[in-house]
């Protein structure tokens, strides 16, 4: 149990700094972005991981997301009040009733979780995408590496790599309808 | 091809082969607008499909000596989460400890000579030298307040980790040495009968949440 634990740890972690990443997109600081991250990963050992009610790694994926999304959020929120407030006052609290609620936080994310499967998001998704790059986004998430892609599609880097981009912005679009 | 596709591109390889990109460092080549925007939204689809690296031992050493993620592999320990967190949050908000200790001080009116120990105690929570489930209730609302996030966090933050979790507990406790923490307990409890009786501000750090 513990080393499934710490795989699944590990497995989180880089996913999670990037899902962070992704929805400040540099807005928070490098400091809020390590806070951020700590609060996230603190939120999927405590809470996620006991309620989540998927049975896929591609739900728990979502989930994650999800999380970190809010977290996000959150700590967007706190660094606003941070900087608009000059000072600590128990007094003069900068925004009633704004510090970080962990239980409705919990729930937000709970809410969502139980939305989009990300593996039949797949399989609906990737027979829409044009033959050819669906090959390469196929064969990427297969783990094989651009060398690897090159030789078995008889393309270029250059092609690979245009294939995959427009793959990537197709399964978004995708997305957008799926979870309509 | 544009700058964008060829980082995310570039940011797909790294993932692939185990070499940990950070999303941070891709989205910072790019200015902040449009471009940036759209290769987070890339980022973020291959994220969500992307399969797991194969990391070799270096990057798996890298990933667990991270100062997030340690704690989560410390298994039942509590004080990793609150000395990962608590001192980011002080920072972010800009605060000493010993900021932190006066204001704490000055809102449960304890006397200002009191500043120093409640600064000690706050040091030792910060370096794990401190449980911080016994940390007081009011104590938690009073440093959530200071520091912008609810109580109900900081509770969850110092209490132990899996607490109800019934696989990993029925582990611990094959793992665990019944004899070792029954003679630690008696030892704790020793100790305790020799101490000499708690002030209030030994009470709000020490004397557990209803204290």
């Amino acid at each position: 149990m513990r080393r499934w634990w710490d795989e699944l740890v590990i497995d989180v972690y880089d996913r999670m700094d990037g899902f962070v990443g992704t929805a400040h997109r540099g807005r928070l600081d490098d400091d809020e972005h390590e806070l951020a991250v700590a609060m996230a990963l603190e939120r999927f050992a405590r809470k996620l991981i006991f309620t989540f009610r998927g049975t896929s790694m591609g739900e728990l994926v979502n989930a994650t997301r999800t999380l970190a999304q809010r977290i996000c959020i959150d700590v967007q929120r706190m660094s606003v009040r941070a900087h608009l407030y000059d000072g600590p006052s128990f007094d003069a609290p900068p925004e009633s009733g704004g510090a970080w609620d962990a239980a409705a936080a919990t729930q937000r994310y709970e809410d969502e979780q139980r939305g989009a499967e990300a593996l039949d998001f797949l399989r609906w998704a990737l027979p829409q995408l044009k033959a050819e790059r669906r090959q390469v986004l196929e064969l990427t998430i297969a783990g094989a590496d651009l060398a690897e892609i090159v030789s078995e599609l008889g393309v270029s880097r250059d092609n690979v790599y245009q294939r995959r981009s427009r793959a990537l912005r197709d399964l978004a679009k995708l997305k957008e309808r799926y979870d309509a | 091809m544009t700058t964008s596709e060829q980082l995310l591109n570039r940011f797909i390889d790294e993932w692939t082969a185990g070499r940990r990109p950070r999303v941070r460092e891709y989205l910072a080549r790019l200015p902040d607008g449009p471009a940036r925007d759209e290769l987070a939204e890339r980022i973020d689809s291959w994220l969500q499909i992307a399969p797991t690296p194969a990391y070799d031992d270096a990057a798996r050493q890298a990933i667990r000596s991270h100062p997030a993620v340690g704690p989560l592999l410390e298994h039942g320990a509590a004080r990793g989460a609150w000395t990962t967190i608590v001192p980011r949050l002080r920072r972010r908000a800009a605060l000493s400890s010993t900021d932190v200790a006066a204001a704490l001080i000055e809102r449960l009116d304890l006397g200002a000579d009191n500043t120093p120990r409640a600064a000690a105690y706050l040091d030792q929570l910060e370096t794990g030298r401190l449980d911080p489930s016994r940390v007081s209730r009011r104590l938690l609302d009073a440093l959530g307040a200071l520091l912008g996030v609810s109580s109900a966090w900081l509770a969850e933050l110092a209490s132990p980790r899996h607490p109800g979790a019934p696989a990993p507990a029925a582990l611990l406790r094959s793992d665990g040495d019944a004899a070792g923490s029954l003679r630690d307990d008696l030892e704790l409890l020793s100790r305790a009968a020799l101490t000499p009786a708690m002030d209030e501000l030994d009470r709000l750090f020490t004397g557990g949440r209803d204290a």
